[in-house]
C-alpha cells in the first residue's frame, strides 16, 4: 500500500501502483486545499447536501420565464471513500443532470456539493480544473465522447496535458501504455483512431482517459447500457477491478437495475427529481419499500423462464409525468396502484425507516 | 405444432467490399409456425439484423447480396418472386418494426396518417374507414387520448409511445408474421416491459407470428416460445425458450446466459464474462468453430473443422463438438 501527499490510498498489487509511484502524479499530486474547508464526516468523500437544478422555460421574444424544468429537486446523499452509490432511474428522472452538477457543467440553483470538504459550488474556473484532476466522468456514448480525428494515445493524455502534469515523451507513453493495460487495452495500439476499435474497446479507451489523471472519484454515467451483454459484463468487472486496486469512488448512474447492483454498495432511486428510496444495495433489492422501486425490480426480467413467468409482476402504467408540471402530492401518484387521497395532496419525505433504510412514501411506512 | 408460416432454408447473404466478401449470413435455416414467438439473439454483428431484412429482400444491393437459399412463405419463395408481388407481401403479409422509432416515422406526416396509409394500399379502403381503423389500433395499445393523439406529429410521442405508434402500423394489415428488430432496445426498462406486454398480447388475440430479435436474454425468456442463438452470422444452438435457458450446451449460449446480471441471484455469485470480442471478419474467413478464439473448452478439432448442429433432444440443435463438456457449468447455471 502506498499513500501520497494528497491522501491518495492505493491498496493492492496490480498495475495500477506502479502508475502511482509514477513521477509525474507525485510531483503534482496536491488538491486545492488552500480552498474553503468545511466540516465533512471523515470517510465521506463527496457530500451532496439538497442540491437542485431548474432549467427555466422561457416564451416569447422577450424570453419572458414561465416555468421551470424542474430536473433535479433537492437531492441529498453522501459518498464514502472507496465506495459506491448507484443512482437509478427512468430517462427524465434527473440523473444525468445530477451528475453534471456534480461536475459542476452546470451551475445549480440551490444546494451545495462538498467534495473533499471543499464546497464546489463557489469554486472559480481555475480552482476547478485542479478538482477535476480528481474528479473524473465517463458518459453513456463511447462514440460520440471521443474525438475522430486524435489518436487514443493523445485522446488518454488530454486530460494530463490540460492538467498541466504531462513530462516527459518518454514518461507520457509509459503512462500511457500502464493505464491501456489496466483497462485491458493492447498498449501498441495507442496510435490508432477511435473508429478502429469496437463499442466495448472504446469504453475502454474512455476509462483509460478518466483513469491517466490518477482521479479518487468516477462519475460514471451509463457507462455499459450501449454495449452488448457479453461487453457488458467485461465492463462492469473492470470497474470493480479497478476500484479494488485503486480505492476509487464510484457514483454509478444506471437505468437498470440488476446492473447497477452489481456495483454498488448504496442505491438511491429516483423519479422526477427526487430520491425515493435510498439504502444499501442488498437490502434495496431483498426489501424495496416503494412501490417504484418493486416496480424497477419487477421490471427486469430474469434469464430462467421457468423462474420468470412464476414470478409476480408490477407492471407499471403510463409513462414519467412532464417535471414542468409534476403531480401534486407525491409525484409517484399518477401512476402508482396504492395511491389514494393523501398521496395526492400531500407530498411524503425522504424518512427513515431504520437499517440505513430512507423511504418517500406514505404507504410504506405505515405499512 | 401448428402450420409453418415461414421456412429460412440455408439462407447465406454476404456484402461485397473492397475487401473482399463479408459473410453476413452463413448458411441459417430455421422455422416460424403459426403464432409462434421466435426470437433471434445475437450480439452486434451477429447477423441477426440482415438476416431479417433479407427475408424482406430488404437489403442494400449493392454492396449487400443475397447469395444462396430459399425463404418460403407458406409455399412461395419470397427470393424468386417480382417485386412488385414483394411490396404486397411487405407491410400485408409480413410486417417489420424497428429498433429507433423516432427515425422510422416520417416527421412531417401525422401518427394517424402514417397508421392509416397501409391501410389505405393494402386494404384499399377509403380515408375515414382507414382512420377509424387507425384509432382503433392506437386505442388497442393503450395509447390514452386517442382522438387527440392521432392528429400529433411523431415529435409530440415520447419514444415508448412513438414505438407503440409504430406497432400499431406494422399490425394494421393484420400481418402473418411481425419482424420486430430490436423494438425496445431503446426503451426505459419499465417501458420495455409494458411494450413487450402489449406486443405479447397483440399476438394471442390476432395469432400473428412474432419473430423478435434482441440481445435482451430476460425478455426472451419470459415471452419467447423458441429461441436462436447466432454468432458470426450462424446459427450456433436453437431450441425451445426452456431447452435454451434451462439445458443450454453450446458453451456460447451458456456465456451469454451467465453474463446477464440477475436480480434472483446473490451478488457474490459473480458476474461471468465471455472473454474476447466477437467474430471479426478473419475468424470468420477461417474454416473451424467461430466461437473457438473466446470457447474455454476449446481443443484442436475445433480449430480444424467447423462443428455441425446436432439434434440434442427434438428441436434442440447445437453446433459444437464439446456439447457434453458444459454439463457442470449448466448445474452451476440453475442454481
Amino acid at each position: 500500500m502506498c499513500v501520497l501527499p494528497c491522501g491518495f490510498h492505493c491498496c493492492g498489487k496490480g498495475r495500477a501502483v506502479k502508475m502511482i509511484n509514477n513521477k509525474q502524479v507525485k510531483k503534482n499530486g496536491h488538491l486545492p486545499y488552500e480552498t474553503v474547508h468545511t466540516e465533512v464526516g471523515q470517510d465521506n468523500i463527496l457530500r451532496v447536501e439538497n442540491v437542485r437544478m431548474y432549467f427555466p422555460v422561457t416564451k416569447g421574444i422577450l424570453k419572458r420565464k414561465i416555468a421551470d424544468v424542474k430536473a433535479v429537486d433537492g437531492i441529498s446523499f453522501a459518498v464514502k471513500r472507496g465506495k459506491t452509490i448507484g443512482i437509478v432511474g427512468e430517462s427524465g428522472s434527473g440523473k444525468t443532470t445530477l451528475g453534471n452538477c456534480i461536475m459542476q457543467n452546470l451551475k445549480v440553483t440551490e444546494g451545495r456539493i462538498f467534495f473533499e470538504g471543499t464546497d464546489l459550488t463557489t469554486l472559480s474556473t481555475r480552482d476547478l480544473r485542479k478538482i477535476h484532476k480528481e474528479l473524473q466522468m465517463i458518459t453513456q456514448n463511447p462514440y460520440a465522447s471521443l474525438d475522430p480525428r486524435m489518436k487514443i494515445g493523445d485522446s488518454i493524455l488530454e486530460g494530463v496535458r490540460l492538467q498541466g502534469l504531462a513530462g516527459s515523451k518518454k514518461e507520457n507513453s509509459e503512462l500511457v501504455r500502464t493505464v491501456m493495460e489496466t483497462v485491458g487495452l493492447t498498449s501498441s495500439h495507442a496510435d490508432r483512431y477511435p473508429h478502429e476499435f469496437s463499442g466495448g474497446q472504446r469504453q475502454r479507451i474512455c476509462i483509460a482517459r478518466a483513469l491517466a489523471l490518477q482521479p479518487s472519484f468516477i462519475i460514471c454515467d451509463e457507462v455499459v447500457s450501449a454495449l452488448d451483454v457479453s461487453i457488458q459484463a467485461q465492463i462492469v468487472n473492470l470497474f470493480v477491478e479497478i476500484q479494488e486496486q485503486m480505492n476509487l469512488s464510484y457514483i454509478f448512474i444506471g437505468h437498470d437495475l440488476s446492473v447497477v447492483r452489481y456495483i454498488s454498495d448504496q442505491i438511491a432511486v429516483m423519479y422526477l427529481g427526487k430520491i425515493v428510496e435510498m439504502t444499501d444495495s442488498e437490502e434495496l433489492y431483498q426489501h424495496s419499500l416503494h412501490p417504484y422501486t418493486q416496480a424497477l425490480i419487477s421490471a427486469v426480467p430474469i434469464p430462467n423462464p421457468t423462474r420468470d413467468r412464476a414470478r409476480e409482476r408490477v407492471l407499471l402504467e403510463g409513462e414519467v409525468p412532464s417535471p414542468i408540471h409534476p403531480p401534486e402530492g407525491c409525484r409517484f401518484c399518477t401512476r402508482c396502484r396504492y395511491a389514494d387521497r393523501r398521496c395526492r395532496e400531500e407530498e411524503p419525505s425522504l424518512a427513515c425507516v431504520g437499517n440505513n433504510h430512507y423511504v418517500a412514501c406514505h404507504k410504506a411506512v405505515s405499512a | 405444432m401448428q402450420d409453418t408460416v415461414l421456412s429460412v432454408q440455408h439462407l447465406s447473404t454476404s456484402f461485397f467490399t473492397d475487401e473482399g466478401e463479408l459473410k453476413a449470413v452463413d448458411d441459417i435455416s430455421y422455422d416460424v409456425h403459426q403464432g409462434e414467438f421466435v426470437a433471434l439473439i445475437g450480439e452486434s454483428g451477429s447477423g441477426k439484423s440482415v438476416s431479417a431484412l433479407s427475408i424482406l429482400r430488404l437489403v442494400g444491393d449493392p454492396p449487400g447480396k443475397i447469395v444462396g437459399g430459399k425463404v418460403l412463405f407458406h409455399d412461395t419463395d419470397l427470393l424468386q418472386i417480382s417485386d412488385k408481388e414483394m411490396q404486397e407481401v411487405r407491410g400485408s403479409k409480413i410486417s417489420m418494426i424497428f429498433q429507433e422509432p423516432a427515425t422510422a416515422l416520417n416527421p412531417v406526416m401525422t401518427i394517424g396518417n402514417q397508421i392509416a396509409e397501409p391501410l389505405r394500399v393494402h386494404k384499399k379502403m377509403s380515408k375515414q374507414q382507414a382512420f377509424r381503423e387507425a384509432a382503433s389500433l392506437l386505442s388497442k395499445m393503450k395509447i390514452p387520448n386517442v382522438e387527440q393523439r392521432i392528429k400529433q406529429y411523431p415529435m409530440e410521442f415520447s419514444g415508448g409511445m412513438q414505438q407503440r405508434a409504430m406497432i400499431a402500423m406494422a399490425m394494421s394489415c393484420q400481418p402473418e408474421i411481425l419482424i420486430a428488430d430490436e423494438p425496445t432496445t431503446a426503451l426505459d426498462v419499465t417501458v420495455q416491459a409494458q411494450v413487450l406486454e402489449e406486443l405479447n398480447q397483440l399476438r394471442l388475440s390476432t395469432n400473428t407470428a412474432i419473430l423478435l430479435i434482441t440481445h435482451n436474454l430476460g425478455l426472451v425468456a419470459r415471452y419467447a416460445d423458441s429461441v436462436k442463438i447466432m454468432y458470426g452470422g450462424r446459427i450456433l444452438e436453437m431450441g425451445s425458450t426452456y431447452d435454451i435457458f434451462e439445458n443450454p450446451h453450446h458453451p456460447y449460449t451458456l456465456g451469454l446466459i451467465r453474463a446477464v446480471p440477475r436480480l434472483d441471484q446473490p451478488k457474490s455469485y459473480g458476474l461471468h464474462t465471455i472473454k474476447g470480442e466477437p467474430a471479426s471478419q478473419e475468424d470468420r474467413m477461417m474454416n473451424n468453430c467461430l466461437f473457438v478464439k473466446r470457447c474455454k473448452y476449446a481443443t484442436d478439432i475445433c480449430w480444424k473443422q467447423q462443428p455441425k448442429a446436432e439434434e440434442i433432444s427434438e428441436g434442440h440443435m447445437c453446433a459444437c463438438f464439446h456439447a457434453d463438456f458444459t454439463a457442470a457449468e449448466r448445474e452451476e447455471l440453475l442454481r
